[in-house]
């Protein structure tokens, strides 16, 4: 009868808990369909990069009636969830010509949680998502409102 | 595994009682998809809202489909969209919270008052092509087609081979595919055949013309149809299929079976129900 061959993973694989970018992401795009009765909400794309050293979570702004699905935030970060970066795409980025992207690098859970705070409150964002909003509720306004 | 609804529900406007026949059905059936064909933006906006009531978490969402058939999936369901698409026809790679991914097929087919039967035989022709490619790129046929064919199971475009080759036997399905003229073509099972009675204890068919001056007419036609393929058998049973006549105590139809226009549609709903 042969040996079993031993499990050699080290005991303290999994660390401490901790609430994961594309999970706080998801729970941000869940909580714009339930304001929304799922008319505007948003999804969360996870791709590896950089040969598999990074990781790219694209959060995704969808109005299924009027077939919008576009990026409106793109997060990276390594192995580890933390510390992360954060950037606006084109969707809400301005137009001026000297203007930059937002972006902020965050290096816990609360900074990250504070910053997306910050970008849903500026001007841009509100208005692209209440313009979504609206446009979508053209199709069948919201008698309870 | 999965509950599906289709209903094909005859251009009602959202203030002439189908909304609450749609979220009463969904109740009812405990569906977890709702196909709709017929059916304004309006409607299935309305549809939405009614079963995602506000300040609760959204159960539903509308899949955007170019088509025209309207599509909610309970969800979440991210990665679900759109393979291919005509405006006949869209299919649908979904990817639901449990149990594995299925390709949806879902089908308003175009209707024999413009076209004849040919061309309908030729377009559901093309339509299992089109399936067959994204089973291909998707490397599974875990695949179900529900909607209005505006063809009877009988129609050459849903038997022939290079059709959808529905069969009305589940053992015959069960081989998997067959070959004609040197060409292998997979299998449909259709269990629609199972419906075609004398209409005595339940509607003879999914929708009732009458033929008028024709020389042929059947009357009831069964023109709304839920085919699986050959891998799902395990899942299905007879009564997992049914022609629903009822939504929560509201006859949809007449003393004689036929469709009550003025409660639903000139269309009955058609459910599956694919359980473990």
């Amino acid at each position: 009868m042969s040996t079993p061959i031993p499990d050699l993973w080290p005991s303290d694989l999994v660390g401490p808990p901790t609430t994961t970018p594309v999970a706080i992401l998801r729970r941000q795009g869940d909580a714009l369909g339930t304001h929304t009765q799922n008319f505007v909400l948003g999804e969360v794309e996870t791709r590896p990069i950089v040969n598999g050293t990074q990781f790219e979570h694209n959060f995704v702004i969808q109005a299924p009636f009027l077939r919008f699905r576009f990026p409106l935030l793109r997060v990276t970060h390594g192995v580890n969830p933390y510390p992360l970066s954060m950037v606006e795409t084109d969707l809400t980025k301005s137009q001026a010509p000297s203007s930059q992207f937002w972006h902020r690098e965050a290096k816990t859970e609360l900074e990250f949680q504070d910053q997306l705070r910050e970008f849903f409150a500026l001007s841009a964002v509100k208005s692209l998502i209440g313009s979504l909003i609206a446009q979508s509720n053209e199709i069948a306004p919201d008698e309870h409102r | 595994m999965i509950c599906a609804v289709f209903w094909n529900i005859g251009r009602k406007g959202p203030r002439e009682g189908i909304v609450r026949l749609i979220t009463d059905l969904q109740v009812q059936e405990d569906a977890d998809i709702i196909a709709l064909a017929e059916c304004s933006d309006q409607v299935v906006a309305t549809v939405l809202r009614a079963l995602n009531p506000r300040g609760r978490s959204p159960a539903f969402n509308l899949i955007p489909t170019t088509s025209r058939v309207r599509l909610l999936v309970r969800g979440p369901v991210p990665g679900t969209h759109e393979l291919d698409s005509h405006e006949y026809y869209s299919v649908v790679h979904l990817l639901p919270n449990v149990g594995p991914a299925l390709i949806l097929v879902v089908v308003h087919m175009v209707s024999l008052v413009s076209k004849d039967r040919g061309h309908i035989d030729h377009e559901l022709t093309l339509l299992a092509g089109a399936i067959r490619k994204a089973e291909d790129s998707l490397q599974h046929s875990r695949t179900i087609l529900l909607g209005d064919l505006n063809a009877n199971p009988f129609a050459d475009g849903v038997v022939n081979a290079s059709g959808l080759h529905g069969v009305m036997s589940r053992a015959v399905a069960a081989r998997g595919s067959r070959q004609a003229s040197h060409r292998l073509y997979p299998f449909f099972f259709n269990p629609m055949w199972q419906f075609f009675g004398d209409g005595e204890s339940q509607p003879a068919g999914s929708c009732y013309y009458e033929p008028e001056g024709a020389h042929t007419g059947y009357y009831w036609n069964l023109f709304d149809q839920v085919l699986i393929r050959p891998c799902l058998l395990p899942y299905y049973a007879n009564d997992l299929v049914k022609i629903v006549s009822l939504i929560a105590g509201k006859r949809l139809t007449q003393s004689n079976w036929i469709p009550d226009r003025s409660i639903g549609s000139d269309h009955l709903p058609v459910r599956l129900r694919l359980t473990r």
